[in-house]
């Protein structure tokens, strides 16, 4: 039986039991499987577009070097410098090395998005990432750190029990107590990530304003196109910054009514959608989508009385 | 309670646990002191989870645009600018994030340092390397109205030596 993950909630089974079958039903990995492809297809593409810059960034004697990049980040987050310590009686260029890492990453990437080995292959790509984001760290900017949390849902969680090549061509979908707990950890993070950043801007006078949006368009790093007769129009601006705003502070309530779920998404994607085309953060923006829509889109299917699950379909 | 039911109160525990985490990264809590070998660990699964992150983009401010330009000097009186690398757009990106170091103030000298070593690098030849940052700023849109406009502003400058006898 299919039904809508928001009912234990807000339909007819609200009472005493709700919160218990919000956070402890059973679920299918579906939306944990979109996000699995949906990162790793974004992280391909990313490392793709980084490839020939490599040295550049993650090197040790790139535009940051690893003694200054290392003093930045806590020893006990893997880096590539400890991988080249540990190989130095065998690999004497670092360079190898560090190729090594990033030929792995992206084969792990590549095996996630076919869900092959899930479980393995997402600890590989989550540690993998982890340690490229920490050689770079002084360059890393929002994306990584999604890309991180995202990477570490996958690993954590039965990513794999769905539309994966572990999952096969199984015609008995399972649902698991895991893969519902992971979609309603990756739904409440969200929630929190959009709250948080709401109120940070509503503290700020520029977001209250209007003047946010206009520094947003107008730094020439992000500027994808002159967008300075806004200036003679400030109340789009200021319509941008609280719509933002209202789109943010409005998620954590919004989300959850089946009514008001896809419109509120679809506005939060639209907004991301806004920021890659504008100010031209299109990985940042992809893989805020992909979370927005593994967490609230993609509609589990769900199976209250079902305790049991193919071995087949166990990511 | 059966195996299974202690395994689920484990993982929700657990999740409860993480999503904590979580809130402290988001309102800039340090849960538990790194003074404490607990708190080291829970800072490093924090680290690792991504737990620790702070969700103010853009926030409370646009934060203005920093830009490290550099001169490649074969003595004091004969310098040239010199471009940086041509970088694909993703990875301009990571470009402005380093350059955006140099408007910290405990961060700036370094990252200036280490640009220079960079230039040194590419211009053997080079002796000295002046680095400067700079910052673009962006009137706000009433005085752009009236006739601002934005515009770069080197902030502070750099001179680095190639030390002697080193390549």
């Amino acid at each position: 039986m299919a039904t809508h993950f928001i009912e234990p909630l807000a339909g007819r089974d609200a009472g005493a039991s709700s919160l218990p079958r919000f956070l402890a039903g059973e679920a299918s990995a579906r939306p944990l499987a979109a996000l699995r492809i949906g990162l790793a297809a974004v992280l391909l593409a990313q490392a793709f577009a980084l490839a020939p810059h490599l040295f550049l960034f993650f090197g040790e004697h790139g535009i940051v070097q690893a003694p200054i990049a290392n003093a930045l980040v806590s020893a006990s987050v893997p880096r590539v410098t400890y991988v080249v310590a540990l190989l130095a009686p065998y690999v004497r260029d670092e360079r190898l090395v560090l190729l090594g890492c990033f030929a792995l990453y992206v084969a792990a990437l590549h095996l996630l998005l076919a869900g092959w080995k899930t479980r393995a292959v997402a600890i590989a790509a989550w540690l993998l990432h982890l340690g490229l984001k920490t050689t770079a760290n002084p360059s890393a900017y929002g994306v990584f750190e999604f890309a991180t949390i995202g990477l570490f849902y996958c690993a954590a969680f039965p990513s794999g029990a769905a539309w994966s090549v572990d999952a096969g061509s199984s015609k008995h979908e399972s649902t698991s107590f895991e893969a519902n707990l992971g979609l309603r950890v990756l739904q409440i993070h969200l929630c929190i990530v959009y709250l948080f950043s709401g109120i940070e801007k509503l503290r700020g006078e520029q977001w209250r304003n209007g003047e946010a949006i206009w520094r947003a368009v107008m730094r020439p790093g992000f500027a994808m196109f002159d967008l300075s007769w806004l200036a003679a129009y400030p109340f789009l601006p200021l319509l941008a910054c609280w719509g933002t705003m209202a789109i943010e502070l409005g998620y954590v309530l919004l989300v959850w009514p089946r009514r008001m779920r896809h419109l509120w998404v679809l506005a939060t994607i639209g907004m991301h959608a806004g920021i890659g085309v504008v100010l031209g953060l299109w990985s940042f923006s992809a893989v805020m989508i992909v979370l927005n829509a593994a967490a609230f889109l993609v509609t589990p299917t769900r199976s209250p009385t079902s305790r049991t699950r193919p071995p087949a379909a166990r990511g | 309670m059966t195996s299974g039911g202690r395994k689920r109160m484990a993982w929700l525990a657990a999740a409860g646990v993480h999503l904590a985490l979580v809130i402290c990264g988001a309102a800039g809590i340090t849960p538990v002191s790194t003074k404490l070998a607990g708190g080291r660990v829970v800072e490093t699964y924090r680290a690792y989870t991504g737990a620790n992150n702070g969700y103010g983009f853009f926030a409370p401010g646009v934060a203005s645009e920093w830009r490290a330009t550099f001169d490649v000097c074969s003595d004091e009186r004969h310098c040239i600018p010199v471009a940086r690398e041509q970088v694909g757009h993703e990875a301009r990106l990571l470009l402005i994030t380093i350059d955006g170091l140099l408007g910290e103030d405990e961060l700036r000298d370094l990252i200036a340092a280490s640009h220079a070593a960079r230039q040194f690098a590419r211009y053997p030849h080079a002796e000295v390397v002046l680095v400067k940052a700079g910052v673009f700023e962006v009137p706000a849109m009433a005085e752009y109205r009236g006739g601002e406009r934005p515009q770069w502003r080197d902030l502070y400058g750099y001179a680095f030596h190639r030390a002697a006898g080193r390549p």
